[in-house]
């Protein structure tokens, strides 16, 4: 701590004439006092009647809601599930039989059964 | 509130009136005016906590309260005031007592510095706080208020180096 500071120590602690609390500054304290209360009683009774109006708004909205059901905003229907044949891999008659043989077979089973029937055509796939 | 706790409350007012108003003048920069309004705002917030602090440290509320209601005050010394490179109170030979005049010069250098500086040079230096004793009251970290405190007592320094030189 240097001379100034001390210097400054010295002069804010110097001693000063007292002030007696007068008559006229206890009536102030207490006016402020009450205006203080008085704010604070207002305040309270603000909050209590926006809160009481915030319960009655909602008193008033709950049953509406109630009776109006979910509404178009509910959940709708789950869609249906799509039904996804799952591929079967290990279906031998494809590799087992050439492209040539199938369609041909195919061709002269279609052909047989429209003009001649249906021994006619067993025949003829037996046959080729 | 009961009408012991009330004339309790009067008793410690009367009491502490005188000190808590040089407080005050101090923390407003010798605004004896203001001094009472914030030393007031003070005692009616602590007529509030009365109940609670009375039997612990009602002084040390109250100063508290004072305290910080005067580092967030930005009224400065007088409406309109500007400041100026040298203070203007520089008393005359046989005009008033040296103490009074010093007095005055001292408020009027305080006068000069921001609320927070000004605060935390009278909590410092007058009321003998530690650094971390000041920084409770005021609601402020402990580096704010060695920065406050380093460039108050700075700026009075020059100040009152600048009186010095006029008066000189």
């Amino acid at each position: 701590m240097d001379d100034f500071e001390q210097d400054l120590i010295r002069m804010l602690r110097q001693p000063q004439e007292p002030r007696p609390f007068e008559p006229r500054h206890r009536d102030q304290l207490w006016a402020a006092v009450r205006v203080r209360r008085r704010a604070r009683v207002r305040r309270i009774a603000a909050g209590s009647v926006i809160a009481v109006a915030a319960c009655a708004v909602g008193l008033v909205l709950l049953p509406r809601a109630v009776d109006a059901g979910p509404g178009p905003t509910g959940p709708g229907p789950d869609p249906a599930p799509t039904q996804v044949v799952p591929p079967t891999p290990t279906d031998p008659l494809p590799q087992q039989t050439s492209p040539g043989d199938s369609t041909s077979s195919t061709t002269s089973r279609a052909t047989t059964s429209n003009s001649f029937g249906a021994s006619t055509t067993s025949n003829s796939s037996s046959s080729g | 509130m009961g009408r012991s706790q009330t004339e309790e409350f009067e008793r410690f007012v009367a009491a502490r009136w005188s000190a808590l108003n040089q407080l005050g003048s101090l923390l407003t920069g010798g605004d004896r005016q203001r001094a009472e309004d914030l030393v007031q705002e003070a005692l009616v917030k602590l007529w509030s906590a009365w109940p609670r602090v009375a039997d612990e440290a009602p002084e040390a509320y109250a100063r508290t309260v004072l305290a910080r209601l005067a580092a967030r005050s930005a009224r400065r010394r007088w409406w309109g005031e500007r400041p100026s490179e040298q203070v203007p109170e520089v008393a005359a030979v046989g005009d008033l007592s040296a103490s009074v005049a010093e007095r005055t010069k001292l408020e009027a250098a305080l006068a000069q510095l921001p609320p927070r500086q000004r605060a935390a040079v009278v909590l410092r230096y007058y009321q003998d706080m530690s650094e971390s004793q000041v920084a409770e009251m005021l609601g402020a970290p402990i580096g704010t208020v060695r920065s406050h405190t380093r460039r108050g007592v700075e700026r009075l320094r020059q100040i009152f180096a600048d009186v010095n030189e006029t008066a000189g």
